[in-house]
């Protein structure tokens, strides 16, 4: 107990005895308060460790604790996770999302996958089909075309002539991708395609990752923590000195243009600035529209913030993809925040925002 | 209440007053020092931590010191270092508050073109070599969205 509220206690339960004795309180009060400098949260040990995987991203996090160390926890679970949801190299001795995709019958998969597969799909519908899991095979297309293979010595850039190629393979793509749908066994943790369009979890797996490791924090009773899911899907709890996390969004013209009060609350961006190439004025992106089959958005970041990592993950890209009038409809419906930003010389320009998220602004 | 009952209350009760005005007094004085004490806080070092393949990488100075990770806040010159990631090397650079990877063997050159970083939680990546550069500072109150 901190010995100001001792002595304040002792203080009310004195208040009527006799006056010498609040002397004595008196002469001990700058002693007792000497003790106040000290908070709980000083005496936190703070942990941070990062994974790098997650479909080439990093996960980080930092977090306080009298307790045990249990950032091994975290990194064996994100390694799994990393391995489970990879679609493009098989896992040793057990099914993971490359299998599934090669697969024409019933898949068992890792109750972890199959989670996580049932929430993808569960948020396909809830963005009316703007964030679909059902896209790998479009991803992968634009992905080779714009920024080439990672292994490959060389990554030579296509030209417009490419591009309308490619376009023009899009609509085969998308038909394949809309017939496409998942059976799900859960008496038996099983998993069925039926189609021939592949599943890609690029767009949720560091939301989901994040959800889960405040899952973790809670269960170790933490709540000072910070969970950075490539700088994107980030977790935040509560801070050391008890202010909120000053976030900002990287692209902003101004060092403090986009500056928001955060604690307690997940955050999630979704933006073309990372991976881009920019062609006679288009700024093609690693983020493909499911509705058009296009790499291109009318809006360059979506920045949004809420209870679930995993929910405003997906929401993040449906966001910036549909624009400001089913951002407004989506946050009220799953409530969340959204900020919505267009393109402006390479920066984030004002579009439109929640109320909510406003109020969060450093400078309204 | 008349001025000769006010002031007989007041003398009867002084010891409560003066104990009560030193609590609020006491009170305030500790939450200045905290709000000090958390400035000074945010103004302590960055620090530069660079990884292969998740383990911390042994980097050597000219003395044969391992200077991994950099407190970049103390660095006053700029320095260069060449570092083995998977498949090739890298040089990287450092100087007060700043890193950067001057030069890579690597096919798509994106983590030449981060650039000079002075940004907390602004890593530098070269997946093409493992190599993962991340930046913190005590300050780890602050959060950036790419």
């Amino acid at each position: 107990m901190c010995p100001f509220l001792l002595l304040v206690d002792i203080f009310l339960s004195l208040y009527d005895i006799h006056m010498l004795k609040r002397k004595t309180i008196l002469l001990l009060l700058p002693l007792l308060l000497s003790g106040c400098g000290e908070t709980p949260k000083a005496e936190l040990t703070y942990y941070s460790d990062f994974c790098y995987g997650v479909f080439h991203s990093y996960v980080s996090w930092i977090y306080g604790s009298d307790g045990e160390d249990f950032s091994k926890e975290i990194n064996s679970y994100l390694e799994k996770l990393d391995d489970l949801a990879d679609p493009y190299y098989p896992m040793v001795g057990q099914s993971n999302l490359y299998t599934l995709n090669k697969a024409s019958d019933w898949v068992s998969v890792d109750p972890m996958l199959y989670d996580l597969l049932k929430v993808a799909v569960d948020l396909k519908e809830k963005t009316e089909g703007y964030f679909n899991p059902y896209i790998g095979k479009i991803t992968k297309i634009w992905k080779d075309a714009l920024f080439g293979d990672e292994d490959a010595e060389e990554t030579p850039r296509p030209t417009q002539s490419d591009i309308n190629s490619i376009a023009a393979s899009i609509p085969y793509y998308l038909d394949e991708m809309k017939a496409f749908s998942l059976d799900f066994d859960d008496e038996n943790y099983r998993v069925k395609r039926n189609g021939t369009a592949r599943v890609d979890l690029g767009g949720l797996v560091k939301g989901y990752a994040v959800e889960h490791i405040e899952e973790m924090m809670a269960a170790h009773n933490v709540s000072v923590y910070k969970i950075d899911g490539g700088q994107s899907s980030i977790g935040l709890g509560d801070t050391k000195s008890g202010n909120p996390y000053s976030v900002s969004l990287m692209y902003s013209k101004e060092e403090n243009e986009n500056v928001f009060h955060i604690k307690d609350l997940d955050t999630s961006g979704s933006g073309v600035y990372e991976q881009k190439y920019v062609l006679n004025g288009k700024i093609y992106n690693h983020i493909v529209n499911p509705i058009t089959g296009m790499p291109l958005s009318d809006y360059s970041m979506a920045f949004l913030v809420g209870e679930n990592s995993s929910i405003i993950d997906a929401f993040a890209t449906a966001c910036m993809l549909a624009g400001p009038d089913k951002a407004d409809e989506w946050s009220k419906k799953y409530g969340f925040y959204y900020s919505l930003y267009s393109d402006k010389d390479g920066y984030t320009d004002f579009v439109r925002e929640s109320e909510e998220l406003t109020a969060m602004r450093v400078n309204k | 209440m008349e001025k000769g009952k006010a002031k007989k209350f007041l003398l009867k009760h002084i010891w409560d007053f003066t104990l009560l005005f030193a609590l609020v007094l006491g009170t305030a004085s500790i939450f200045v020092a905290r709000s000090i004490g958390n400035r000074k806080e945010e103004e302590n070092a960055l620090i530069a931590t660079v990884y292969l393949d998740k383990q911390k990488m042994e980097i050597n100075d000219e003395h044969g010191v391992n200077v991994n990770p950099f407190v970049l806040s103390t660095i006053h010159e700029e320095k260069h270092y060449v570092i083995a990631g998977k498949k090739n090397n890298l040089t990287i650079a450092v100087k007060n508050n700043s890193i950067c990877v001057i030069e890579a063997e690597c096919p798509g050159q994106e983590c030449v073109h981060e650039g000079w970083v002075s940004h907390p939680n602004h890593p530098i990546i070269c997946a093409y070599n493992g190599v993962f550069i991340e930046i913190t500072s005590q300050n780890w109150e602050d959060v950036i969205i790419r």
